[in-house]
């Protein structure tokens, strides 16, 4: 067709915040503790209970402002958003409109080697509500729910960026980006899964070069960073197809139905609620002073960027494979770790990123929840190096520690792997080989190099896979 | 024994501490009292006879056994029923919480407990304070002996006559011969008082005599942590302060003179007070303004109501339906009224209109008092004949404290933290009028 266009995506992202209780009271913040445990009359909104704010609460909020680049506000106050939903116990949610604690900050990105700066508009602090369980198979036809108030009163900071993403892509890796800044900066867990890390979408599209904005739809519902993008280009393409039928794009709440790929309509943004917001009269503004600020500020743990110029640099590793072992926290103290035990850095990263994400993709595990020890991969490469194990044991050792947690030495030991170097040994196998198989070692010495390789692989068979490649192929050229 | 219905609590302590009497036959004479006039005067939605028993004889054990230290050992106190008692019906004279028993008790009850104070019983009010007369509680009304109308805490009132020394009830300071004396805001912690607004109609505690009203004041005042309006001050020795001397103390009085005002203006010129009339530039919105914070904040508060987890539920098909009609049922027609209002001024096309100016007018207003208090110790109001008094709703909007005297409906305000003034002011015209009789009526 004709026109080209402008994609805009604007993000809303819910993190909840990684504090021992809850926002406004002194339950336990824990997840997946038995329903309606940890609950209390302030969190279940019982007649005549009181909110109270959680320091620990306003303290990382600014530190995930400060990681974003924000003002902080040094003066911001709490309202109420007023509506009725069962798992919403006081029938108001406690949270920031027209004063936020944090604003005007920026993260920025990396697509395709080109840097962009993603603007962040404003963080807030709100309380999270509870959860709903549908008896049936969906909420329209389903005779009761269930409510576990575990959930509510959970602290969660709102961040919203300025509409300045402008492809699926850029979005997914805003998202990914920001998960991990969240996760150094040691304020969330950020889990996607467990729903400590939950994000909408705002998009549209516009001719090129046009200024004004086209009508956008919400996203909801998009549960990983694929899901995410796929929505989007999926909404992409819906929009596009609809203003270039003539029609125009309709404001609504789209839900993303990952089973059927596509988008569909959860409610038309025409019935707007009224959410009647005014001051919260039973708690204070919250006033911070500079120099609280500022010192908070100093004890940012190095961010993903830094890092990633600190491997470059100190560790002599490409672009690339820093970016790849910085994308999370924890995989890069991991590579850290082991570098401190065994220093091959280079050696370490194409491990990691070969073999141990490989396995934990396959998996589908994050490494916090492998059981591999930084000091047992270190001591898996080292016996490597000094030819305890071939290259190939050590990838099927490596598989055994993935699944048992055990030491390597424990493994070899257990399984016999230990590589047969011993020349005596090796010798008598060999003449057995070759005995074995006259018509290979007449096709060697015919000319046939790959005889070879044939009978490498027969010594291999014979010891297991435990000889000395090397000193096989050396062995077997002397008797030939 | 009905001497023992006419003693101040402090005079009781004596008699407890010297062991001319027990705790239980003191509590066992007020019962009886109750008992007798109850059945009229319908002041209590709950009685608990065994709860104040059993405290009355854990007290009698604690002094066989040794000195009892509590500071309100003993003393029969009524609670207003819309402060949280673990375990005891609780339901702000509504059908919405009818039944509904705490899981759980507010700061307040739980000082008065560990004070040793007996609790009676909960009293009427109007439904969840949102209305001037127990005519608005959901229940019944409450009557005085000679059945005029009796404002909430009147239902207190008629029952402290004889039945209680004291209590814990919205001031609203119709008071019907009472002193009763409404904190700064944030002296007494708001943790399990049910309320439907936050930020106005404040408790307070209603006695027969200024000393008990000390005695209790130093026992439920201090800062609590489950309150984040909650003041940190030390908590002062409030009886010492009915000793001192009123020279110099510069008083103004404000709005209609009457008779009994002008005596008492007169009473405290006598002791060396300086008293001046004064004028509010801000008067005439005293009232639209709390009307509207009060309907405002009433219509947040009430909407946890809703039938899901505690209270009345009325069982129906769909979430909506539920909602609606458990609301419909379960409120009285002042508190739909207030909702109503509230939701409007709230509602995003009116909220400057009303709500907002009514939060910059409330800031306007505190600060005219601001000025005045550089002026003046003490404010003496009289209560307008009107059904909203002048002096509650300005102490309510400032956060002020108030103290309403058992002589022609005389409310005394003061500046913040100001007890001391009130407690000043109204022991004079106590010992006054007691040693000089002249008015007593209303």
């Amino acid at each position: 067709m004709g026109t080209k266009w402008e994609t805009v995506i604007g993000l809303e992202i819910h993190v909840e915040l990684k504090t021992k209780t809850k926002i406004f009271c002194a339950c336990p913040h824990e997840f997946g503790a038995r329903e309606n445990t940890h609950v209390c009359p302030v969190c279940l909104g019982l007649p005549g209970a009181l909110p109270v704010l959680n320091k620990e609460v306003v303290t990382d909020a600014v530190l995930a402002g400060l990681a974003l680049n924000c003002t902080i506000e040094l003066y911001s106050k709490f309202d109420r958003k007023n509506y009725f939903y069962p798992d919403l116990p006081t029938a108001y949610q406690i949270t920031q409109y027209d004063q936020p604690i944090c604003r005007q900050g920026y993260l920025e990105i990396d697509c395709s080697g080109k840097k962009r700066q993603i603007r962040i508009n404003r963080i807030h602090l709100e309380e999270d509500a509870g959860k709903l369980l549908h008896s049936g198979t969906s909420i329209t036809t389903s005779q009761y729910s269930l409510v576990d108030y575990n959930r509510a009163g959970i602290p969660l900071i709102e961040i919203v960026t300025e509409p300045d993403l402008r492809s699926p892509e850029e979005a997914r890796l805003f998202l990914e980006q920001l998960h991990a800044l969240l996760e150094y900066s040691g304020v969330s867990d950020v889990k996607m899964a467990e729903g400590s890390l939950r994000c909408d979408a705002n998009i549209s599209v516009r001719p090129f070069g046009v200024q004004e904005l086209g009508v956008k739809t919400e996203i909801k519902n998009m549960n990983s960073f694929r899901a995410l993008e796929k929505a989007l280009l999926y909404e992409v393409a819906r929009q596009k197809a609809v203003l270039e039928a003539g029609e125009i794009v309709e404001s609504e709440t789209r839900t993303w139905e990952e089973n059927e790929g596509r988008t569909a309509v959860m409610r038309s943004k025409g019935e707007a609620t009224d959410y009647r917001y005014f001051p919260d009269p039973d708690l204070v503004p919250v006033v911070l002073e500079a120099e609280w600020v500022a010192a908070l500020k100093d004890t940012l743990p190095e961010l993903p960027q830094a890092r990633k110029q600190r491997f470059i640099k100190e560790f002599e590793l490409s672009a690339y494979d820093a970016g790849v072992l910085i994308s999370s926290r924890v995989l890069a103290e991991f590579f850290e770790q082991t570098v401190a035990l065994y220093n091959e850095p280079k050696e370490v990263a194409n491990w990691i990123m070969v073999e141990y994400l490989g396995l934990l993709n396959a998996h589908n595990l994050e490494i916090g929840d492998s059981k591999i020890k930084p000091a047992q991969l270190a001591g898996l490469l080292q016996r490597q190096k000094e030819g305890k194990i071939s290259g190939k044991i050590a990838k099927k050792v490596f598989a055994e520690m993935f699944q048992s947690g055990q030491d390597p030495e424990e493994i070899i030991k257990e399984k016999g792997l230990l590589q047969i170097s011993d020349e005596a040994a090796l010798v008598l196998i060999v003449e057995q080989v070759i005995t074995a198989n006259s018509q290979s070692v007449e096709d060697y010495r015919g000319g046939k190099k790959k005889a070879l390789g044939f009978l490498v692989g027969q010594v291999m068979k014979e010891t297991k896979g435990r000889a000395n490649p090397g000193l096989v192929n050396k062995l077997l050229k002397e008797k030939l | 024994m009905s001497v023992l219905l006419d003693l101040a609590g402090h005079q009781l302590q004596d008699l407890l501490e010297k062991e001319e009497i027990s705790h239980l036959e003191l509590f066992q004479t007020y019962w009886a009292r109750l008992q007798s006039v109850e059945p009229q005067l319908k002041a209590l939605l709950t009685t608990m006879e065994r709860e104040a028993k059993a405290q009355a004889e854990k007290l009698d054990e604690q002094r066989r056994g040794g000195a009892v230290t509590a500071p309100l050992a003993g003393i029969p106190l009524v609670l207003a029923d819309n402060l949280c008692t673990e375990g005891v019906q609780t339901t702000c004279a509504s059908r919405m919480l009818q039944d509904f028993r705490p899981p759980y008790e507010a700061t307040l009850v739980g000082k008065l407990r560990q004070a040793g104070a007996l609790f009676m019983g909960k009293s009427n009010l109007a439904e969840f304070d949102l209305g001037l007369t127990t005519e608005d509680s959901a229940f019944f009304a409450t009557h005085l002996p000679d059945s005029s109308e009796v404002a909430c805490s009147g239902a207190v009132a008629a029952l402290l006559g004889r039945e209680a020394v004291g209590a814990i009830s919205n001031a609203s300071l119709n008071t019907a011969g009472l002193f009763g004396l409404k904190p700064t805001a944030g002296l007494l912690s708001r943790y399990g008082v049910i309320t439907a607004t936050s930020s106005l109609k404040r408790l307070g505690c209603l006695t027969r005599n200024l000393t008990d009203c000390a005695l209790i004041l130093q026992t439920i005042c201090g800062f609590d942590q489950r309150d984040s309006l909650s003041l940190k001050r030390p908590v002062l020795d409030y009886r010492s302060f009915l000793k001192k001397d009123l020279k110099g103390l510069r008083i103004g009085i404000w709005g209609e003179i009457t008779p009994v005002l002008k005596e008492i203006s007169e009473k405290l010129q006598g002791e060396g007070a300086i008293c001046q009339t004064v004028s509010l530039a801000y008067e005439q919105v005293l009232l639209p303004v709390y009307q509207v914070l009060v309907a405002a904040e009433a219509s947040s508060n009430l909407a946890r109501f809703d039938g899901v987890r505690y209270g009345l539920r009325v069982e129906a098909p769909d979430l909506e339906t539920l909602y609606r009609k458990t609301r419909s049922q379960g409120w009285g027609k002042v508190v739909k009224q207030q909702i109503i209002e509230g939701t409007y001024f709230l509602s995003a096309q009116q909220y400057e209109t009303y709500y907002l100016k009514a939060l910059k007018l409330r800031a306007l207003i505190k600060e005219e008092m601001a000025q005045l208090w550089g002026k003046y110790d003490c404010l003496l109001t009289s209560l307008a004949q009107t059904a909203e008094c002048p002096g509650r709703i300005l102490a309510d909007l400032t956060g002020e404290p108030a103290l309403a005297l058992p002589w022609g409906s005389v409310v005394a305000l003061a500046p913040f933290c100001g007890e001391e003034v009130l407690f000043k002011v109204g022991a004079s015209l106590e010992r006054s009028y007691q040693e000089g009789g002249a008015s007593h009526g209303d």
